[in-house]
């Protein structure tokens, strides 16, 4: 399938080492929300899926704002509700695939413990494949893992912690804010280790960057 | 002449009924029903008075108090999406504001079924104040309209298992059940639900509102309680410190909420992993190997040859 957008530079095959390309600006991907939707209104549906092949993981993408506490929001539902096996991007964050940095975050269980997308998160590896499809128009935006980290419930309220998974922009109140590197970050986020006072003690993160 | 007699009554009796209509029409009333304000126990998505207990995955997206008790038991496996207040200041102050709330809603009817047992199954009702010795729900109840609806019951709320409730804005449907409420399994209903004694959500019953105990007990059991558009925004908390990463200059961007924490997204507690047991399989295998060949070699070099 030929590439859907012109290309700045020559394109080698990623293999081991994918090369990372300064994302082209010929033109922008969003915006994916009307920009008077308000933080705080519930999830809507977006034209995006994300794959995680390595993983088996094809899922819808809904958007997601705040929690009347400020949190990103992880809408759930009654059992069995396809809210579970649904991802969540950030509103106030970065487009996927643009300059910036995007959120997506994901159910690790339902409430019956069965696994749901990020069960399997900790099995990524660097140089893993994640791949954010734009359903209208069947632009692939690939992804490639850096790493993937849990934080503590203290670290990853701590303004420096959120500044890299979220950016600047979102964790300053200013909005989303092209990214200091000019490359395109994606970050996946889902619950781990154990429900303390009931919340999830742990975060698992995976840092990614856009690879073509 | 039976005819004519006939259906002269027939005309008198429907432009009597006819007449009579608007006097039960509760918008020509004095006063509509308004909803009460929570105050304090607006962030609260369940509520006890002595105690509230767990069993099982359910979720509530608010906080979670108990006052003037102070026992909250089962979170964990259950999640909540706010702060548990056991006992403490916050959930006395909303358990005070909670008990007026309950006498706000001690409205006028606009639907007196008398002193029975009401099943709401089967009716498609209008904002009004239905009132009751008794509701029962054995099957769907549609809310059709909008506004404000409260259910007065002067004892029980008991909804049967598999019964449902559609339509209606959670944050305007309240029911003020003057002894005890009981949702059953794997209902599923709609509605603040305000109890001077007892609530119980029975086994998958899930609830879109709340549940406030006044002073008895909430028992919860693998429940999804939602209502979050009926939850506050929380107070403006302190500005996090600028960044110290160097971003370029931004172009003027509009201002937003900044975002503080992670989200909450997970189910049920972790399950371990399961074929940790094989891997010591493996492992205990190849060291009995080496250790036999480590012998085996041993023994050829040490001991007498024949």
């Amino acid at each position: 399938m030929p590439s859907p957008f012109p290309v700045l530079l020559p394109s080698e095959q990623p293999t081991i080492q994918p090369k990372v390309q300064p994302t082209p600006t010929v033109f922008a991907l969003g915006p994916l929300i009307d920009s008077d939707l308000d933080l705080r209104a519930g999830p809507v549906d977006l034209p995006l899926e994300l794959q995680i092949p390595s993983l088996e993981v094809i899922a819808p993408v809904a958007g997601v704002g705040l929690t009347s506490e400020n949190l990103m929001d992880g809408p759930k539902g009654p059992i069995d509700d396809p809210i579970w096996h649904t991802a969540f991007w950030y509103r106030g964050g970065g487009v996927p695939g643009e300059v910036g940095t995007a959120t997506i975050a994901g159910h690790v269980n339902d409430p019956l413990g069965r696994p749901e997308i990020f069960a399997r998160l900790e099995e990524l590896r660097p140089g893993d494949l994640i791949i954010i499809r734009y359903t209208t128009s069947n632009i692939d935006i690939r992804f490639h893992v850096d790493q993937v980290k849990v934080y503590s419930i203290q670290e990853s309220s701590d303004p420096a912690v959120l500044t890299q998974i979220f950016g600047a922009g979102p964790v300053a109140g200013t909005g989303p804010q092209p990214s200091p590197d000019g490359l395109s970050h994606l970050t996946l986020i889902t619950c781990a280790g154990d429900i303390v006072d009931g919340r999830f003690d742990r975060h698992r993160v995976v840092f990614a960057t856009r690879s073509e | 002449m039976h005819k004519v007699k006939n259906l002269a009554i027939l005309i008198i009796l429907i432009m009597g009924l006819s007449l009579a209509g608007p006097l039960f029409d509760a918008s020509a009333g004095p006063l509509a029903q308004t909803s009460p304000t929570l105050g304090d126990a607006e962030s609260y998505s369940v509520l006890g008075g002595e105690s509230v207990t767990n069993t099982g995955s359910t979720t509530m997206p608010g906080d979670l108090g108990v006052s003037p008790g102070s026992s909250v038991t089962g979170f964990p496996p259950g999640t909540v999406g706010g702060t548990i207040h056991a006992g403490d200041a916050d959930a006395a102050a909303a358990q005070a504001d909670n008990t007026a709330a309950f006498g706000t809603l001690d409205q006028g009817c606009t639907q007196d079924y008398g002193a029975v047992t009401q099943d709401l199954a089967g009716l498609s009702l209008s904002p009004g104040v239905y009132c009751a010795d008794a509701f029962t729900l054995t099957a769907n109840l549609t809310l059709s309209g909008s506004g404000v609806w409260i259910f007065k019951s002067d004892s029980t709320l008991i909804t049967s298992s598999e019964s449902s409730v559609t339509g209606g804005d959670p944050c305007n449907v309240w029911w003020r059940v003057v002894s005890s409420a009981t949702l059953g399994t794997d209902s599923s209903f709609i509605g603040n639900i305000l109890a001077d004694t007892s609530i119980s959500l029975n086994t998958g019953a899930t609830l879109d509102g709340r549940a406030f105990a006044r002073t008895g007990s909430v028992t919860l059991d693998n429940n999804i309680i939602t209502g979050n558009a009926c939850l506050p925004p929380a107070p403006t908390a302190t500005a996090p410190p600028a960044p110290t990463a160097t971003a370029p200059p931004a172009p003027t961007a509009p201002s937003t909420t900044p975002v503080v924490g992670l989200p909450d997204t997970g189910g049920a507690p972790i399950r371990n992993n399961i074929d940790r047991p094989w891997s010591l399989v493996i492992v205990g295998g190849f060291t009995a190997i080496a250790l036999a060949l480590g012998v085996r070699g041993y023994r050829r070099s040490h001991l007498p040859k024949q």
